[in-house]
């Protein structure tokens, strides 16, 4: 019974939808015949406006002829004429809706003055050629049409003007409708958003579960338990993913190793010692901040991926050196540490991991050797040059060594 | 291509004595200028028309009457770029003052002619020649509107590309 009620209800949602969409697109077409009949008149007033000059325009380069300026160039008459015959054959051939021809007797008009120029080009002809013996029909032609030509402009934009004022108001009132509408519209989306709601709810709390889930288990998989900070595993899967990014991108690494976290381990028990890296960790997150990975990857030491060019991964790891080497208050020991950086950049390389974390490594190596509290750039690293020198050396005992053949 | 560019190689060695011959200019068509490759406005004329590939189209032409007629020209697009058109708006402007700006895009989107002939004719001004901006109406039923109509422009004396 239940289900049937609701299949009723749809029906009539979709029922109501469809009529409220034919209505809205009604009005929207007629907005739209309304403006392009508005153009079609904006080009008949264009249409007769032209017709008018370039009627006077002829009539008055003829005239100059005739009393004999000679300024007036052949061509330029015969170009007056050319254009004026354009104009009225146009408008003789434009279908009834669009033209002068649908203006209150310009159709009569229009036919009329294409038979009299017509009659008239033989003298144009002879105008041009100096030839002003019978100008008569040109002089009856400035009289027959002058006055009915500027008329028909004066129709067109009387026309013009009503059709503005007309298409002003039916705009007004489609657009009356139309905001009515969107209220009508936004109760029926209010309706079928309550049909919907309960159906929505249940899906979205199956995904609230479904994404919860999934961070649990991610958390857990991921998640150094003593530090809370990311362990092993996440920083190796990190650490590939960095693999498979195209060459250029800008990272570093940086490998932490604590001095003196043996001794307070040593001296006061394991707790205190768990204690101890819990803190190291979170000071080391608030240096690092949340968007570039940091990992526990061994007993006292830490991984991080960095994002960045060297700039910054200089400053990082000045700021996690400083931030460390201020002493730790512990539940009931004050304790001082230090830790050490080796830090190695894809420079414009594909980063390798094993490449990143040898170099690291290293670099790592150098800085303890150098004394507590620094870091170290593999790049920078004295150790360097000793490693390439033994690459090259290998390369060159590879090469000189005889060929099997 | 390589047969076209022989084909316009060849009629101009050909029509090269004519000209010479004649010693007249062929009577220019319009200019173009603007955002082209030459610095300067370029008078095109009927027989740089025949240096681009030949256009034909039947299409019902708006005041022309009923029925659709044989337009034939270049294809508007094959001009522009023939004089390294880089704008995206031509301002046409024909004999009679007549200026309205035409994005390049309809150039691109349609098939539109630069004709120089129609029905078999040669373009006079009487005719709204020596060149007119023809859109395929007959082939896009959409193009039977009064924005296009305004856009076509007959007796076309200059096209500026900006």
């Amino acid at each position: 019974m239940l289900v049937h009620l609701s299949r009723i209800k749809f029906g009539a949602f979709i029922i109501l939808v469809a009529v409220l969409f034919i209505v809205a697109k009604n009005e929207v077409s007629s907005i739209r015949s309304v403006v392009k009949g508005n153009l079609n008149a904006v080009a008949r007033l264009s249409d007769a406006t032209r017709l008018d000059r370039e009627f006077l325009n002829f009539v008055n380069l003829a005239h100059a002829r005739y009393e004999g300026d000679m300024y007036v160039k052949p061509q330029e008459l015969q170009m007056a004429f050319d254009l004026l015959w354009a104009r009225v054959n146009t408008q003789l051939g434009s279908s009834y809706t669009k033209g002068i021809k649908s203006l209150e007797d310009g159709a009569g008009l229009i036919k009329e003055l294409s038979e009299s120029l017509k009659e008239i080009e033989p003298l144009v002809h002879n105008l041009a050629n100096n030839d002003t013996s019978d100008m008569r029909a040109i002089e009856l032609l400035d009289e027959k049409y002058s006055t009915p030509v500027s008329d028909l402009v004066q129709r067109a934009y009387e026309e013009m003007t009503n059709r503005s004022v007309n298409a002003a108001s039916a705009q007004r009132t489609t657009a009356l409708t139309l905001e009515r509408l969107q209220w009508v519209f936004l109760l029926v989306g209010i309706i079928g958003f309550l049909m919907l709601r309960s159906e929505l709810q249940g899906i979205r709390k199956l995904n609230e579960e479904l994404t919860r889930q999934e961070a649990e288990i991610q958390n857990y998989a991921y998640t150094d338990s003593l530090t809370n900070i990311s362990n092993r595993r996440h920083f190796d899967e990190q650490m590939a993913r960095l693999s498979a990014e195209p060459v250029g991108i800008d990272a570093h690494l940086l490998l932490i190793d604590l001095d003196g976290f043996k001794q307070v381990n040593d001296r006061h028990g394991h707790s205190v010692g768990d204690e101890l890296l819990a803190e190291v960790a979170l000071r080391l997150r608030r240096a690092v901040g949340d968007a570039n990975v940091l990992a526990r990857i061994g007993g006292d030491e830490f991984g991080i991926i960095l994002i960045a060019g060297e700039q910054q991964a200089r400053a990082t790891a000045a700021t996690i050196l400083a931030s460390l080497q201020r002493p730790i208050e512990l539940a009931q020991h004050t304790v001082l540490i230090n830790a050490c950086i080796g830090i190695s950049g894809t420079r414009g390389r594909t980063a390798c991991t094993t490449t990143l974390l040898r170099e690291a490594d290293t670099a790592l190596y150098t800085a303890k050797a150098s004394g507590r509290g620094q870091f170290q750039f593999y790049k920078d690293s004295p150790l360097v040059d000793q490693t390439a020198s033994i690459v090259s050396f290998v390369t060159r005992t590879n090469r000189k060594s005889p060929s099997p053949t | 291509m390589l047969d076209r560019l022989l084909g316009a190689l060849l009629f101009i060695l050909l029509s090269l004595p004519a000209n010479v011959s004649h010693a007249t200019e062929p009577a220019p068509l319009f200019t173009i200028q603007g955002k082209i490759a030459s610095p300067e406005a370029v008078t095109v004329t009927p027989s740089d028309f025949t240096k681009l590939a030949p256009f034909e189209i039947k299409t019902v032409v708006d005041t022309l009457g009923s029925g659709t007629h044989h337009v034939k020209g270049v294809l508007a697009r094959d001009l522009l770029k023939h004089y390294g058109a880089t704008g995206t708006v031509l301002r046409v402007t024909g004999l009679d003052g007549y200026v309205i700006d035409v994005p390049l895009n309809d150039l691109l989107q349609y098939d539109v002619v630069l004709a120089n002939e129609i029905d078999g004719k040669e373009l006079s001004v009487r005719d709204r020649g020596p060149a007119w901006l023809i859109y395929p109406v007959s082939q896009h039923p959409e193009l039977d509107d009064p924005i296009y109509a305004a856009r076509a422009v007959w007796q076309v004396t200059r096209i500026e590309v900006n």
